[in-house]
This record gives C-alpha cells, structure tokens and sequence, in this order.
C-alpha cells in the first residue's frame, strides 16, 4: 500500500517535470517578456505544486510533510511577488508589451 | 491583548513542527526564541487586528480552495497556448477598477491574478489595476468579476 502510494507520487513529479519543460519551452516560444512571465508561471504554480504534492506522497506522514506545506506556502505567497517585481520593473522601464495578434503586429497596436 | 497568546501558540507550533526536537535544552531554546520574537514584534508595534486578521481565515480558506481550481484551469490554458502550434496569443491589457477596496483585498485581488497562469498585474494603485493578459477574452471585464468578487468577500467581508 505505501510502495503504491511512494509510485503515485513519483508519477505526480514525472508529471511536475513536464509541466517545468512546457514552461520552459513557452520561455522560448512566447514574443516578449510580459507573455513570458505568463509562460514562466506554469512553472511557478503548477510544476510547483505536483512536486510538493508528489514529495507530500511518498513522504507520508511525517515531520518533513508539515515542513514540504510549509515551503509550498511560501512559494504561493512569494512568486506572485516575484512575477509582480519583474512584469512591474518591465512596464515602469518603458517596455511596451505586445499587443494583440504577434504575427500582425501593426493591426491593433494601441 | 488577546493577540498575544495567538501569536504565541502559533510561534510554538512552528518551532515544534520544524525542529521536532524534544530536549529540554532544545526546549529552553525554543522558548527564547518565541519570547524574543513575541517582545520584537510588539516593539515594532505589529500585533493587532490587521496583522493577525484570525476572523478572516475561515472566509480566506475557502476563497484559496476556489483560487487553487482557477490556477488548475489556468495552468492547462496556458499549457495548450505553449504546445499547440496553431494557437494564438492576443496579449492586451486590462484596467480594473478598485471599487473602493481595502488595500488588503487590493494586494489580495492582485497577487490572486498575478498567482494565476495567464494574467499578471503590472501595476497595483489606490484606484485600480493595470493587468496583462495572455488571452482574449469575451468580455474583458467580465472575466475578472468572480475574483474581484471573491476576493474582496474574503478580504473585507462584502461582496
């Protein structure tokens, strides 16, 4: 029972693992910082949060389980101000972002 | 000051759930720690009804139940955005009123849309917020009123 759950967590991080590349591909894939700071929060929130929920799992019931809701508290409180601090930074710099349709920028442009 | 036992009885549970440690010299130590910390923060006079908003958490816990299905609903946009070829990005921008909020469910609303994959506040004011969003939406406004409301029903109590 408990080396099933240990293999339900493990597959929630393979899981989480996935989520980080897709947010990493996004990085690289999406036309400017603003898009991308939206690509980068998947990594932030989801991947996050299946791999706490997947260390939760195979930790059981443990002191190091309080400690793993503890850390995955302060990465829900801190990374919305991190995001925040960066996409703030950008805008207040003068960096317009792109708006509307990318691949026909002159159409909507405000 | 009845914040005082609160904060005592969770600076405590803390050290015990962190440290798991049952000596007495341990013991001892943890102690000083929770008195230090309990003496500095009534210094820096930060004990009060807004620093410890206890009659708010049953209203904030269940309000980050709903905001954790909006990130799972969210985070799948934004995923299909990243690996479907032929999806398309329409970033704008959004401005959203404050409708006379507190600034705790100003700070609640922003970091709430920011925390959410898709939408992030560029900038948080008295009068209103300035977001940038991934997607377009039907009705810009719209799609923003559930977590205006609830946010500023967890926050203040009203909706």
């Amino acid at each position: 029972m408990l080396e099933a759950i240990a293999w339900i967590g493990s597959a929630f991080i393979i899981a989480a693992v996935g989520l980080s590349i897709a947010g990493a591909v996004g990085v690289l894939r999406f036309p400017d910082v603003y898009t991308r700071i939206h690509a980068a929060s998947i990594t932030d929130t989801g991947a996050a949060s299946l791999m706490t929920l997947g260390m939760l799992l195979m930790a059981g019931l443990s002191p190091a389980a309080i400690k793993l809701c503890i850390v995955w508290l302060f990465i829900m409180l801190t990374s919305p101000a991190a995001a925040h601090a960066l996409a703030g930074a950008a805008f207040g710099s003068g960096h317009r972002p792109i708006l509307g349709d990318p691949r026909r920028p002159s159409e909507d442009e405000t | 000051m009845i914040y005082v036992p609160g904060l005592f009885i969770a600076l405590t549970a803390l050290w015990l759930a962190l440290s798991g440690h049952g000596e007495a010299f341990m013991l001892g130590l943890a102690a000083a720690s929770v008195c230090l910390s309990l003496i500095l923060t009534m210094r820096l006079r930060l004990m009060g009804r807004e620093a410890s908003p206890y009659h708010r958490l049953a209203p904030m816990a269940r309000y980050a139940v709903w905001l954790m299905g909006e990130i799972v609903k969210s985070n799948l946009a934004v995923l299909h955005t990243i690996i479907e070829p032929s999806a398309r990005l329409r970033p704008r921008l959004v401005a959203l009123d404050a409708d006379g909020r507190s600034e705790l469910a100003t700070a609640l609303f922003a970091n709430s849309i920011t925390l959410t994959p898709g939408t992030v506040t560029l900038e948080a004011a008295r009068d209103g917020l300035l977001v940038h969003s991934l997607h377009e939406g039907a009705d810009e406004h719209e799609e923003f009123a559930p977590m205006a409301a609830k946010s500023l029903l967890a926050a203040d109590g009203r909706g």
